[in-house]
C-alpha cells in the first residue's frame, strides 16, 4: 500500500487537470440548475426565482392532464429508440466501410459526406424536405411518383408516412456523429490484431465480428447510455420545422418538446417550461441509472459511473 | 490494408458509401440550385435540380449586404477557432483523469460530469448567471462562453476512448520511468488520443459554427457581434413569424423580407467555408497512428 | 476524496451566494417600481433629472423593416438633441427582431436589465402582468401626460389595454376595424370582365359600405379557374385567416368567444368551433378547396402573399383592406391590383384585441416609471418625437413635400433607404406624424384612415381582457388540440366529405382538454367586468 501522502502526490495533478472543466460545469450547468426550482413555483420576476410563491405540482399538470400527453410521450420514446438503434448500427457499418476503403480520395469523400449534413440548419432542411414533398410543386409528386406510375400523395396530411420520413431525415443528418466517433475508435485499434487474425486465415467478417465490434463496444455502450439519458428530449428543429407544423400529422410528429412549445407559444410561462424540462430530465435520469445498473452487472468497466 | 481492391467487401463498401454520398449531396445541390433560380420561377414551379431560369439576384443581394456578412464571418471564424481549441483542451484535460481506472473518487467525478447532460436549469438562470455575474452581454464572450465551451457528452466520449485505446501498460512503463502526470498527458495521452480529439474537436467546431442561440440570448445591442447563423436565423425566422401573423399590418411587413432564393443563398454561403475547409483538414483523421508506431 | 467533494461544494456555495446577492440587488432596485405605489421613493433617492444629468431610458420596439445601424445611431442622437433639453430624458433605442421579441423581453425582464418602454403583444399581457413584469400605469392617468394620451386615443381606447384594473399598455393609434376581402390581379379582372361587372377601380380601396357576399367570390373564382386553369384562384397559407370570413370576439385566445355574427349584442361565451357561423365558414372553404380554388399547399405554406403574387400564378388573396392599401399591395406584389370588400354585414366587428394588438407599456425594471411614462406620453403627444423615431431626420432621411406629406430624400427609395421604420401602426400615435407619400396618399390620409373606424361596431365585450393565468394547463392543451385541426379546417384542405367529422373531432379534443372550464371561467370574468362597467 502506498501511503496517503504519496497517493495524494500521485493523484493531485490529475485532480488539477480535472479542475478547469469542473469549474466551467459548475458555472455553466450546476449553478443555473438551481433554477429548476422554478418548476415548482409561481414565477414572479420581482420576487425572483427563490422568492416566488410555491405552486406545488401545478406547473406539471399540463404534461399529464391531457389526452395528447400520452401520444407525445409515446412518440418521443419510440423515435428515440429507433434513432439510437439505427444510428448505432449504420454508424458502425459506415465506419467500417470508410476505414477499409482503400482509395484515399474516396475515403475523404465519404468522410465529408457523412459530416456535411451537420451543417444544414433545421429551417433550411425543412425547405429542402418541402422541395421534395410539397403537394403542388414537390419533386416527389411531380417527378418521382409519376415516373413510378403512382398517384400523388398529400404528404403533409398523411400521418402514416412521417415515421419513415423523420427517421430518414434524422439518419441523414445525424449519422455522421456516431460514425466519426466509430472511425476514431477503429483507428485506435492496434493493427497487430488484424495482422494476427489474417495470419490465422480469418475472413473479413470474422475480423469485424471478433476484433472491430468488441473494440467498439465500450464506445457504443457510452453513447447508448448517454442517449438513454436524453430519451425524453428530442431535436426540436426536426420535429417542428421539418413537418412544417402541419396539424394533420401530429399523431406521428408531435413530441414532448413540440407539444410544450405549441402550448406555451401564446403564453409566456417560465414555470411550465421549467416543469417540462424537469420532467424530461428526471425520467432520463431514472432510465439511465437503470441502464447503467444493468451494464454494471455485465461489464463493470463499461458502466458510466 | 493488404487487401485486394476488388474484393467483395470492397465492392460492397464502396457501392454503399457512394450511394450514401449521393443521398447526402443531392439536397446540397438542390440548395445551391434554388439559390441561383429566379425567384418567381422558384415560387411558381417549386424547387428543381435544373433551374428553369437562372438569376444571380440572391448573390447580388448578399454582396450588397457585404459588410454585415463579412463581419459575421469574422465573428464566426474567430469564435469557432478559439472555442474549438479551448474546448478540446478542456475536454482532454477533464477526460484523462476520468479514464484512470484506480483514481480515487473516479465514480463521483464521472457522475459529476454526466449529470450535467441530464439536468439544466433553463435559460433564465443561465442568463442571470452569465449577464449578472460575468457581464458577457453584448461582448464577444457571449458567443464563446455559454454552453459550448465544454460538453459533458464530448468529455465522456473522449474518456471512453482513452480508457479503451490507450493500454495501461504504457502508463505503467511511463511511471516506472518516473514521468510526471503532466508529461504522461502530453507525451502519451494527447498523441495517442489524436483520432478522438480531432473528431470531438470537429463536433465542437461545428457546434460553434452552427450556434445561433448564444447570439440570440446574449447579443441584443451590438449586432456587429452576430455570427453567420444569427444573420441567417434572423431572416428565416422573421419571415416565418411575419408572414403567418394574424395582423394585416404585420403580414404586409413580411413582403419586404428577403425572398426564398436569398435565404437559400445565405444558407449556402454559411455552409460553404466549412465544406471547403473540412476536406483539407481531413488528413488528421487518417490512420497511421498505430500503437506499434508509438511504442517503437 | 471527501476533501475534494467538500471543496467543490464550497466553490459552488460561494458562487451561489454571489448569484443570490446579484438577484437581490436587482430585486431591491425593483422595489421602487412595485405597484403599491412607492415609486416616489426611488424618485427622491435619484433626485430630479437635469439637462446635464438626464434620465437614461431604454426604449425597445420591434424593427419590422431593416434599418441601417449608423443611420439609427444618428437618429438616436437627433432624438436626444430634442429629448434631453425638453424632457431630461436620454433615449436609447433598442430595436428587437419580431421572431425573438418575446424571448428577448422575457429574459431582460427576468434578468433585471435596464428596460423602460416596451411593446406588449396582447397574448403575452396576461402572463407578463402575472409574473410582475409590467408596471401598472393607472396611477399616472390623472397627470398632464396621462391626459395627453387620452386626448390622442380617446377615453375608450386609452383604457383598452387593461386587465383586472391593471393598465398595462396603450394601443397604437390606427385603423382598428379589420374590414376585408380580396386583393385581385387587375389584368385578370379586366380580361374576364370582372372590372366592369363589379365596378372595380384602380386605387379604390376606401370602404364606402359596398360589400359582397362570399358567394360572389366563388363565382369569380369559378370564372378564373375556367379561363386560366394554370392559375390558383385564391392563395391561402398556414395562418389563421378565418377572421377574414367571420368575425368573433375571440376574447383573447379564441377558447370561448362571442358569436358576433349571430347576435351583435350577445354576451354569452360560446364555443366558437360549435357555432353555425364557424361551420358555415369552414364548409365553404372545404368546398372551395375541393373545387380547386384554394392553393393546394395552403395548410403548410408560409411563403406569404407577396412572393406568390409576384410569381404570377396566383389570382387573389385574402386581406384586410383599408384606405391606402392598394398602393402598398401593388408595390409588394409587383403589379396592378383591385380590392373588393366581402362579408356578411355592412359594419365590421371590433373587439379588445383589434385595438390592442400591440401595446406600449412600461417594464417593471424601469428605474423611474414616472419618467418612462413621460416618454410613453410623448410618443402619443409629441409629433416631433414620433416623426424622428418613425421617419428619421428631416432632409437626411426624408423630406417634407409641398402638400405636407413626407417622402424619401433624393436618391433613396423603398429598396435602399437608410432609415424608415414605417411602423406607426405598431406603437405610438402615427396620426401625429407625416403621411408617407407612396404615390397614392395625400396629407388628409390620417383623417381618411380614422374614418375607416366609423364602420366599426363595437363588441359588447370591448375593453374586456381575459386573465388566463389560472388556466395555463387547460390553455396549453387547448392550443395543442386546436393546432391539430386548425390548418386543415381553416384552409379548406380537409375536404368537404371530412368537414363535419373533423369539426366533431376538434370539439371532442377541445372538451377533453378542458374547454368547458375555461369557458365557464371566462364567462364569470366577463360578467363581472360587464357589471363593473355599468
Amino acid at each position: 500500500m502506498i501511503s496517503k501522502a504519496k497517493k495524494m502526490k500521485r493523484y493531485l495533478p490529475l485532480y488539477l487537470m480535472f479542475l478547469p472543466g469542473a469549474i466551467y460545469l459548475l458555472i455553466n450547468n450546476y449553478i443555473p440548475m438551481a433554477g429548476l426550482v422554478v418548476a415548482f413555483k409561481k414565477y414572479n420576476i420581482r420576487q425572483g426565482i427563490f422568492g416566488s410563491a410555491w405552486a406545488g405540482l401545478k406547473n406539471f399538470e399540463f404534461l399529464f392532464a391531457t389526452p395528447d400527453a400520452w401520444v407525445v410521450t409515446r412518440n418521443t420514446i419510440l423515435y428515440n429508440l429507433v434513432f439510437i438503434v439505427l444510428n448505432t448500427v449504420l454508424g458502425i457499418l459506415f465506419a467500417i466501410f470508410i476505414c477499409d476503403t482503400l482509395n484515399k480520395k474516396l475515403r475523404k469523400m465519404y468522410q465529408s459526406a457523412i459530416l456535411f449534413p451537420f451543417l444544414m440548419s433545421a429551417v433550411i432542411l425543412s425547405y429542402i424536405v418541402y422541395a421534395f414533398l410539397s403537394q403542388s410543386t414537390g419533386i416527389a409528386n411531380n417527378s418521382i411518383l409519376p415516373a413510378l406510375g403512382l398517384d400523388p400523395v398529400k404528404w403533409y396530411s398523411e400521418a402514416k408516412y412521417w415515421p419513415f420520413i423523420l427517421v430518414f431525415v434524422n439518419t441523414w443528418k445525424g449519422i455522421g456523429y456516431g460514425c466519426l466517433i466509430y472511425i476514431a475508435g477503429i483507428n485506435g485499434i492496434d493493427l497487430a490484431y488484424y495482422e494476427a487474425a489474417k495470419l490465422d486465415g480469418a475472413t473479413k467478417w470474422q475480423q469485424i465480428k471478433c476484433i472491430t465490434i468488441p473494440s467498439l463496444a465500450p464506445t457504443v455502450i457510452t453513447l447508448t447510455l448517454m442517449s438513454v439519458g436524453r430519451i425524453f428530449y428530442s431535436d426540436f428543429g426536426l420535429f417542428y420545422q421539418v413537418p412544417r407544423n402541419s396539424g394533420m400529422i401530429y399523431s406521428t410528429t408531435n413530441v414532448i418538446d413540440t407539444y410544450v412549445y405549441r402550448g406555451l407559444m401564446e403564453q409566456s410561462n417560465v414555470g411550465m417550461s421549467a416543469a417540462a424540462g424537469f420532467y424530461q430530465s428526471v425520467v432520463g435520469f431514472a432510465l439511465v441509472l437503470t441502464a447503467n445498473f444493468i451494464v454494471k452487472k455485465f461489464s463493470k468497466e463499461n458502466a458510466l459511473f | 490494408m493488404r487487401e485486394k481492391p476488388f474484393s467483395r467487401f470492397q465492392i460492397l463498401a464502396n457501392t454503399s458509401m457512394i450511394v450514401w454520398t449521393i443521398i447526402v449531396i443531392l439536397p446540397f445541390i438542390l440548395l445551391f440550385m434554388s439559390s441561383i433560380t429566379d425567384e418567381n420561377t422558384l415560387v411558381a414551379n417549386g424547387y428543381s435540380f435544373i433551374p428553369g431560369k437562372i438569376a444571380a439576384d440572391a448573390y447580388v443581394y448578399i454582396i450588397k449586404a457585404g459588410d454585415k456578412i463579412l463581419k459575421a464571418y469574422g465573428v464566426s471564424i474567430l469564435v469557432t477557432f478559439v472555442g474549438t481549441i479551448l474546448n478540446v483542451l478542456l475536454s482532454a484535460l477533464m477526460a484523462y483523469p476520468l479514464s484512470i481506472k484506480n483514481l480515487p473518487g473516479r465514480k463521483f467525478l464521472n457522475f459529476f460530469v454526466f449529470f450535467t447532460m441530464l439536468f439544466n436549469g433553463g435559460i433564465v438562470p443561465s442568463y442571470l448567471m452569465w449577464t449578472g455575474v460575468f457581464h458577457i452581454k453584448d461582448t464577444l464572450f457571449a458567443q464563446l462562453l455559454p454552453n459550448l465551451l465544454l460538453s459533458a457528452w464530448n468529455v465522456m466520449m473522449i474518456r471512453t476512448y482513452f480508457t479503451t485505446s490507450i493500454p495501461d501498460s504504457l502508463y505503467e512503463a511511463a511511471e516506472i520511468d518516473g514521468a510526471s502526470q503532466t508529461k504522461i498527458f502530453l507525451s502519451i495521452v494527447m498523441p495517442l488520443g489524436k483520432p478522438i480529439l480531432v473528431t470531438m474537436g470537429t463536433f465542437a467546431g461545428l457546434s460553434y459554427w452552427n450556434d445561433w442561440t448564444n447570439g440570440l440570448y446574449y447579443i441584443v445591442r451590438n449586432r456587429d457581434l452576430y455570427n453567420v447563423q444569427n444573420l441567417l436565423n434572423q431572416m428565416v425566422s422573421n419571415i416565418q413569424y411575419l408572414s403567418t401573423s394574424t395582423s394585416s399590418n404585420v403580414t404586409s411587413a413580411a413582403s419586404n423580407i428577403p425572398s426564398t432564393a436569398i435565404q437559400m443563398a445565405i444558407a449556402f454561403v454559411a455552409i460553404l467555408p466549412i465544406m471547403l475547409i473540412f476536406p483539407t483538414f481531413q488528413k488528421y483523421y487518417s490512420k497511421g497512428l498505430t500503437m506499434g508506431g508509438v511504442k517503437g | 476524496m471527501k476533501k475534494k467533494v467538500v471543496s467543490l461544494l464550497l466553490v459552488a456555495a460561494m458562487i451561489m451566494t454571489m448569484l443570490a446577492g446579484c438577484g437581490k440587488d436587482s430585486g431591491s432596485t425593483d422595489t421602487g417600481s412595485s405597484d403599491d405605489g412607492d415609486g416616489s421613493v426611488t424618485k427622491t433617492e435619484i433626485g430630479e433629472y437635469t439637462e446635464e444629468d438626464p434620465y437614461h431610458l431604454v426604449f425597445s420596439y420591434v424593427e419590422f423593416y431593416e434599418q441601417d445601424d449608423d443611420a439609427r445611431a444618428a437618429v438616436q442622437d437627433a432624438i436626444n438633441a430634442k429629448m434631453i433639453p425638453e424632457y431630461h430624458i436620454e433615449v436609447e433605442l433598442l430595436p428587437l427582431q419580431y421572431a425573438d421579441y418575446q424571448s428577448t423581453i422575457q429574459l431582460m425582464l427576468s434578468g433585471g436589465d435596464d428596460l423602460d418602454v416596451m411593446p406588449i403583444f396582447y397574448t403575452f399581457a396576461s402572463s407578463w402582468i402575472n409574473m410582475g413584469g409590467i408596471y401598472d400605469m393607472a396611477e399616472f392617468m390623472d397627470t398632464e401626460e396621462g391626459k395627453a394620451i387620452v386626448e390622442a386615443l380617446g377615453e375608450e381606447n386609452a383604457n383598452v389595454g387593461s386587465m383586472n384594473g391593471v393598465l398595462y399598455g396603450f394601443p397604437a393609434n390606427k385603423e382598428s376595424v379589420e374590414l376585408g376581402g380580396l386583393c385581385m390581379r387587375a389584368d385578370v379582372c379586366d380580361e374576364l370582365g370582372l372590372t366592369e361587372k363589379y365596378g372595380l377601380e384602380a386605387n379604390k380601396d376606401a370602404y364606402d359600405g359596398t360589400y359582397y357576399d362570399w358567394s360572389v367570390a366563388e363565382e369569380i373564382f369559378a370564372a378564373v379557374k375556367a379561363a386560366r386553369p394554370e392559375m390558383t384562384p385564391l392563395y391561402m397559407y398556414n395562418s389563421d385567416q378565418l377572421v377574414r370570413f367571420k368575425f368573433f370576439d375571440e376574447l383573447v385566445d379564441g377558447f370561448g368567444v362571442l358569436d358576433w355574427e349571430a347576435d351583435h349584442a350577445s354576451t354569452k361565451v360560446v364555443n366558437k368551433f360549435e357555432t353555425e357561423t364557424y361551420k358555415e365558414a369552414v364548409t365553404m372553404l372545404a368546398d372551395w378547396y375541393d373545387k380547386g380554388y384554394i392553393f393546394e399547399d395552403a395548410a403548410t405554406d408560409t411563403q406569404g402573399t407577396a412572393s406568390m403574387m409576384k410569381a404570377g400564378n396566383t389570382f387573389s388573396y385574402l386581406t384586410a383592406i383599408k384606405p391606402g392599401f392598394l398602393a402598398e399591395a401593388e408595390a409588394a406584389n409587383g403589379g396592378k391590383c383591385y380590392a373588393m370588400y366581402f362579408g356578411d354585414h355592412k359594419e365590421g366587428g371590433l373587439s379588445t384585441t383589434n385595438v390592442s394588438f400591440f401595446n406600449t407599456g412600461i417594464s417593471a425594471n424601469s428605474q423611474d416609471p414616472e419618467m418612462a411614462f413621460k416618454f410613453v406620453s410623448a410618443l402619443y403627444a409629441d409629433a416631433e418625437l414620433m416623426n424622428l423615431w418613425q421617419n428619421g431626420i428631416e432632409d437626411t432621411n426624408y423630406k417634407v413635400l409641398e402638400d405636407g406629406t413626407a417622402f424619401f430624400v433624393e436618391g433613396e427609395d423603398g429598396s435602399n433607404y437608410a432609415y424608415h421604420q414605417n411602423t406607426g401602426w405598431f406603437m405610438g400615435n402615427q396620426f401625429n406624424s407625416y403621411v408617407w407619400n407612396d404615390g397614392s396618399k395625400s396629407a388628409d390620409y390620417w383623417t381618411l384612415l380614422q374614418s375607416h373606424n366609423d364602420w366599426a361596431e363595437y363588441s359588447p365585450a370591448f375593453g374586456f381582457m381575459w386573465d388566463s393565468t389560472d388556466y395555463s394547463t387547460e390553455v396549453t392543451a387547448l392550443q395543442n388540440a386546436l393546432e391539430t385541426y386548425r390548418a386543415a379546417l381553416h384552409t379548406g384542405s380537409v375536404g368537404l366529405d371530412k368537414v363535419d367529422e373533423t369539426i366533431q373531432k376538434l370539439n371532442d379534443a377541445l372538451y377533453a382538454a378542458g374547454l368547458q372550464d375555461v369557458m365557464d371561467a371566462k364567462q364569470e370574468q366577463l360578467d363581472k367586468w360587464l357589471a363593473e362597467q355599468k
